[in-house]
């Protein structure tokens, strides 16, 4: 079947079987950083991209619901060059190693960020939890959101940190 | 293999193709997992404007398709059963899973695991079912539950009405898995409401441990009417190990989640009534 879509800002036009997968197509699209970890059950995020700005597991979502809707996958996001400041801070604080989760932890750092600008650490860790890592372990990676919040919105961090010292 | 993908806007085009043996696809996250899709044609319900909450008439409307993490964040959802609702949905899976399941699929799909069910249970929700050119009906959790036809088989399950009843009532809610992100072992549900020092109209439900949620009576007659005691909480563990009905599972053994069944219990009863007391 025939559907348009945009990825990463780009109008598409995906065909498709029926019952293919969002994470099938947008690989088959050369999205390689969409990854598949698990087999289908929702427990690792390595597929995780954003539904019109919404984190959701590519693995299980079929890919005609992407029709007239907006996919990011975290080729959207920088380049080398001119890393976005959530790859940044990743690199930056060390929470990158074997880097086959990171795409996935970073949209849905992304996902966090953008509906919460100062998050504390349980919704950091809310917003992780569909997310394994096997080779960090989770300590930079939180250290990595904290950064890249500051560094996205420092005014927010800011204001939450001197409510604490209250 | 599935040989088409509908993407309908309008609701009684969805009733249409399903009463033609469509599947209906919600959050896609149970049929998705599956090995294998089913056979014929799929039908998505997500653009059918079945998603949304609203206060209507005493009760709580929540649409099929709202996902769990828009009951998860419905600051709106009011009193115990809204704030047991909020609690049960967070605590599904991680949020990209939660942006995905809806409420009408995550009772649907009817597995063992599944979180909203023992709680559309223990808060007695009336779930609405649709089909072709038939007017609207409402079952009980009671019925929906049952072994064998579903009420929903054939149709649509359109939205879930939650009755928010007076008094001073709360809940108690548990669930046990090995990671945040697992499966349910084990749920325990309580919902009661205070009578000056006693408890009433108790309801407590066992999730995950059999195909469906069920309700606990023996142990529920334990409390019911009585003030509370610690002793009491002792008996009702045990009644609820000596009772409980716990399925196969290759997770953990079944004496291992019957031990759960009662500590569970336990504590969702505990909870609740230590929530009651502060109300005054």
């Amino acid at each position: 079947m025939r559907f348009s879509t945009k990825i990463n800002g780009q109008a598409r036009e995906v065909d498709c079987a029926p019952n293919a997968t969002l994470l099938e197509v947008l690989r088959s699209l050369g999205y390689t950083s969409v990854k598949q970890g698990c087999d289908r059950e929702g427990m690792c995020g390595a597929c995780t991209v954003l539904l019109d700005g919404e984190a959701i597991l590519s693995c299980m979502t079929p890919a005609p619901r992407a029709a007239g809707r907006e996919i990011t996958s975290v080729e959207a996001l920088g380049s080398p060059s001119a890393p976005h400041p959530i790859q940044k801070a990743f690199v930056e604080a060390g929470a990158v190693q074997c880097g086959f989760c990171t795409p996935g932890m970073i949209l849905a750092t992304k996902s966090l960020l953008d509906r919460v600008p100062a998050p504390s650490d349980q919704q950091i860790g809310d917003a992780l939890s569909g997310n394994l890592c096997r080779c960090t372990g989770y300590v930079k990676i939180v250290e990595a959101v904290k950064n890249a919040a500051q560094a996205i919105a420092p005014g927010a961090v800011q204001a939450k940190e001197s409510a604490h010292a209250k | 293999m599935s040989n088409a993908y509908h993407q309908p806007t309008r609701l009684d085009e969805a009733l249409k193709l399903v009463a033609k043996g469509a599947t209906p696809v919600a959050g896609a996250t149970g049929l998705y997992s599956l090995r294998s899709l089913p056979e014929g044609e799929l039908v998505d319900v997500t653009r059918l404007g079945l998603s949304g909450i609203s206060l209507e008439s005493g009760r709580v409307w929540i649409g099929a398709a709202t996902t769990l993490t828009q009951i998860g964040d419905a600051k709106q959802l009011p009193g115990c059963e809204g704030a047991l609702l909020r609690r049960a949905a967070k605590a599904v899976g991680s949020r990209p899973m939660r942006n995905m399941i809806t409420l009408g699929g995550n009772l649907a799909h009817s597995a063992y695991w599944e979180d909203m069910p023992p709680v559309l249970l223990a808060v007695e929700a009336m779930v609405e079912v649709q089909r072709a050119g038939e007017p609207a009906q409402l079952f009980s959790m009671a019925d929906c539950l049952k072994p064998g036809k579903r009420p929903w088989d054939g149709g649509l399950i359109t939205r879930f009405a939650i009755p928010l009843p007076e008094g001073i009532r709360s809940f108690g809610y548990e669930r046990f898995s090995k990671t945040v992100n697992d499966y349910s072992l084990c749920t325990s549900v309580c919902v009661l409401r205070r009578e000056g020092q006693a408890v009433r109209d108790v309801r407590l439900v066992l999730g995950a441990v059999q195909p469906r949620p069920y309700r606990v009576p023996e142990a529920e007659k334990l409390v019911e009417g009585k003030a509370f005691a610690p002793l009491l909480l002792d008996e009702l563990a045990a009644k609820v190990r000596e009772v409980a009905q716990v399925g196969p599972n290759f997770r953990a053994s079944n004496e291992y989640r019957r031990e759960l069944t009662g500590t569970l219990s336990r504590r969702a009863v505990e909870t609740a009534f230590n929530w009651a007391m502060r109300e005054t």
